[in-house]
């Protein structure tokens, strides 16, 4: 009994955190308003898309570190084919987005065809990118000048709701993605790519294919992320999470909560966005009440430490028991032999 | 279970909607304001402390407590003097001009020259600052921002205002997050130094928006950003650092090269540390060159390899270096100085550390310029204050610049950073 709901509450551990953390409201001020739970969800924005790339990568059995990046180079095209160039959103965003898309096939390309490991092929991506930005921006800021029409639709509290347009965009996209991986061939060959590489092969599932296709949309997705943030704030930066909480890290975590496992196989967007949530609202909370960050990057930490541990010792039991049944089976297979 | 979770969560967030959704509240100055709405346009001020309204102005509430014999750590006085600049005339296209013609970067070291109050500013209380609660937003951690911190602090007593400072540590998401959460909170006013100038335009926006008093000090923003904020108050680095360049070219006697190890590329700092002496010296020494910059960032050895590699280059060409940091680009800049054997280079560095105060004293360092973070944070509130005791506060005003040498670097202990 113990044992099953220890289970329960690790399987379903993001929606665990959100609730604690929304109790914990209690204890600050003025916690539980509509204005505070748009501010929220609000914040959920940028780490949602970049969880939902990060996820889709772990689930292959990649690890993308390169989508803070590919968030920033969204931002930072945007905002300058808007600005520089003067062109309008719609075109400056599909723009940046198919250059991050393309940045994604490159990564997808020298993870599948070179056999570079993912760590090192989208931490040198991740570099390139940043270089590639500061030359493009001469390293400043760069900002709508004035133009807020379109920040201020995406900004626009949306009455009695507690959300805001960009909000909905980006519930719209986890949604689909969700529904994408669970319920299309598409999202199970992606599952079973990750969770055993040879089982792929066998069932005839071109993995090299979905490796370019998993970061060409992880690309895209992190841009459009990063461009909506860029706009909403009516600036983007080169250096965007290089100080401070870095996005990729945040990331990082909500992925490990939402109980994507590190060596593929498993996962879920949806679970992700809820983590994301999680630590949004336990950042509102610790800010509430202590106003320090350094207490948020405490528990954030914690946090993700006690997903990992308890992943570990599982993992630990899990392969004890298979030790276990091993000379069993070798002791049966003997008897076996010796009653013939 | 995962039904249960989410039943439970869904119950949690639409309870809380139901008790506060579009619920109004009330601020403590009077101005009634509605959560995540714009103020009442009217501009309704209380008269509460002996204000009163005609014809939409507000006249004082009363003297504010004598804030005169308040001392910073560093034993100067915690409310610095300060200055409003006149704007020179801008030139028609600043573009057009080289970069070492000061008007080339006239909008950046005039930010603000253009800026137009929005409409939907709050008016004043006009009931005095005593027992206002207010929001102090920094932009991260750091030995300068902790003297900060202790200013507002200070300032805040004097004036018996109740404080909140949040620090997101340099991150904008973060500091965001905790602007949502100040005007959630519904203070008195907002005081914020912003991570970046640019996103700043939106973060005043919002507060201005929200109903909130909003004041921006230390990092100078935007034009756009000034107009959703009732004043800004700060340092004139530009200033600071004209006033720093003559200095040095008196020293060189208006001849020689110069090196410049520049702040990080792209930020405010950078323009103001590197182009600020640079026009000043066109215009005042135009017979010192230029011989080099770098952006070695604030690594010392990193400092010390690009000095080093300037003294081999220039020889006796390079007569002086100027940093835009007074602490590991200086150690670093010392050190290959000293290393090379030459002590005849004259050394200039912004900032106000105890690092630069030290090398001023022992001779190393030629001249750094004061820049008060506690003063800094003081002039912020002194403004709040003002406002709140329905006095005009200038929309711009700047500390007045001063400079710290071997003569005067004693009276400057101890640090406050």
């Amino acid at each position: 009994m113990k044992t099953k709901l220890l289970k329960s509450l690790n399987q379903y551990r993001a929606y665990v955190l959100v609730v604690v953390m929304f109790a914990c409201g209690v204890f600050g001020k003025n916690f539980y308003t509509a204005y505070n739970i748009k501010a929220i969800l609000d914040s959920t924005l940028l780490y949602a898309f970049l969880g939902v790339g990060f996820t889709l990568c772990m689930v292959a059995g990649h690890m993308d570190l390169s989508v803070a990046a590919m968030a920033n180079l969204g931002a930072v095209l945007t905002m300058g084919f808007h600005t520089f160039s003067g062109m309008s959103w719609g075109p400056a965003m599909i723009l940046a987005i198919l250059a991050a898309t393309l940045a994604g096939v490159i990564n997808g390309v020298m993870i599948s065809k070179a056999k570079i490991h993912s760590f090192i092929a989208t931490l040198g991506m991740q570099f390139v990118l940043k270089g590639v930005m500061y030359i493009y921006s001469k390293g400043a800021e760069i900002s709508d000048k004035g133009d807020f029409g379109f920040a201020d639709i995406l900004n626009k509290w949306l009455k009695p709701l507690p959300i805001t347009p960009k909000i909905l965009i980006m519930l719209v996209i986890v949604i689909v993605v969700a529904v994408l991986m669970r319920n299309t061939r598409f999202g199970r060959n992606i599952y079973m790519i990750g969770g055993n590489a040879e089982t792929a092969w066998l069932a005839g599932i071109k993995s090299s294919r979905y490796t370019i296709l998993i970061f060409a949309f992880s690309g895209a997705c992190c841009a459009l992320g990063g461009a909506l943030f860029a706009i909403a704030q009516s600036s983007a930066l080169p250096n965007m999470g290089e100080k401070g909480i870095s996005p990729l890290l945040v990331a990082l975590a909500a992925t490990i909560i939402g109980g994507t496992d590190t060596n593929g196989g498993r996962g879920s967007v949806w679970n992700t966005f809820v983590a994301v949530l999680g630590l949004m609202v336990m950042s509102f909370v610790l800010s509430n009440i202590f106003g320090k960050f350094e207490v948020q990057i405490l528990a954030n930490g914690l946090i993700l430490a006690i997903c990992v541990f308890y992943e570990t010792i599982t993992a630990y039991y899990n392969n004890k028991k298979i030790g276990i049944r091993q000379p069993l089976l070798e002791q049966r297979q003997k008897e076996l032999e010796s009653a013939q | 279970m995962k039904r249960i979770v989410a039943l439970l969560l869904a119950l949690m967030m639409l309870l809380s909607m139901a008790a506060c959704g579009g619920q109004e509240t009330t601020s403590e100055n009077g101005s009634n304001t509605q959560e995540g709405g714009s103020t009442n346009a009217g501009g309704e001020t209380s008269t509460e402390g002996g204000a009163t309204e005609e014809g939409g102005e507000t006249t004082p509430a009363g003297e504010l407590p004598d804030y005169s014999t308040v001392m910073s750590t560093d034993n100067q006085p915690l409310f610095p003097e300060m200055v409003i600049k006149d704007f020179p005339e801008r030139p028609e296209d600043p573009e057009a001009l080289g970069e070492d013609e000061a008007g080339h970067w006239y909008d950046m070291e005039h930010a603000g020259w253009d800026a137009v109050k929005s409409s939907n500013l709050p008016t004043s209380p006009g009931d005095g600052p005593e027992g206002k609660e207010i929001y102090v937003i920094v932009h991260g951690d750091h030995p300068w921002t902790t003297a900060y911190t202790n200013g507002i602090n200070k300032a805040c007593e004097t004036f018996g205002i109740d404080v909140t400072v949040l620090s997101p540590n340099w991150d904008v998401n973060l500091q965001n997050q905790q602007i949502d959460q100040a005007i959630n909170a519904q203070p008195d006013a907002i005081i914020l130094i912003p991570v970046n100038a640019e996103s700043a335009v939106q973060q005043f926006r919002k507060i201005t928006e929200a109903g909130i008093p909003a004041f921006g000090s230390n990092l100078l923003t935007t034009s756009a950003a000034m107009e959703y904020m009732i004043a800004w108050t700060g340092p004139d680095d530009w200033g600071q650092m004209r006033e720093l360049a003559r200095e040095m070219a008196d020293a060189m006697n208006k001849e020689g090269g110069v090196c410049y190890l520049t702040h990080n590329p792209g930020g405010s700092a950078y323009f103001a540390r590197m182009y600020g002496p640079r026009t000043e010296l066109a215009e005042y020494a135009p017979n010192i060159k230029t011989l080099d910059f770098q952006s070695p960032g604030f690594d010392a050895a990193a400092c010390k390899q690009v000095v080093s590699d300037w003294i081999t280059k220039y020889g006796d060409e390079l007569n002086a270096i100027f940093c835009a940091d007074d602490s590991a680009q200086l150690i670093g800049t010392i050190d290959a100085i000293k290393e090379a054997g030459r002590e005849d280079i004259l050394v200039y560095a912004a900032g106000n550390s105890k690092t630069g105060q030290d090398y001023v004293k022992a001779g190393d360092v030629e001249c750094i310029n004061y820049q008060s973070a506690e003063g800094d944070a003081a002039a912020a509130v002194l403004t709040v204050a003002k406002w709140f005791n329905g006095e005009e506060v200038p929309p711009m005003a700047y500390m007045a610049p001063v400079m710290i040498n071997a003569e005067n670097v004693d009276s400057f202990y101890p640090c406050q950073w």
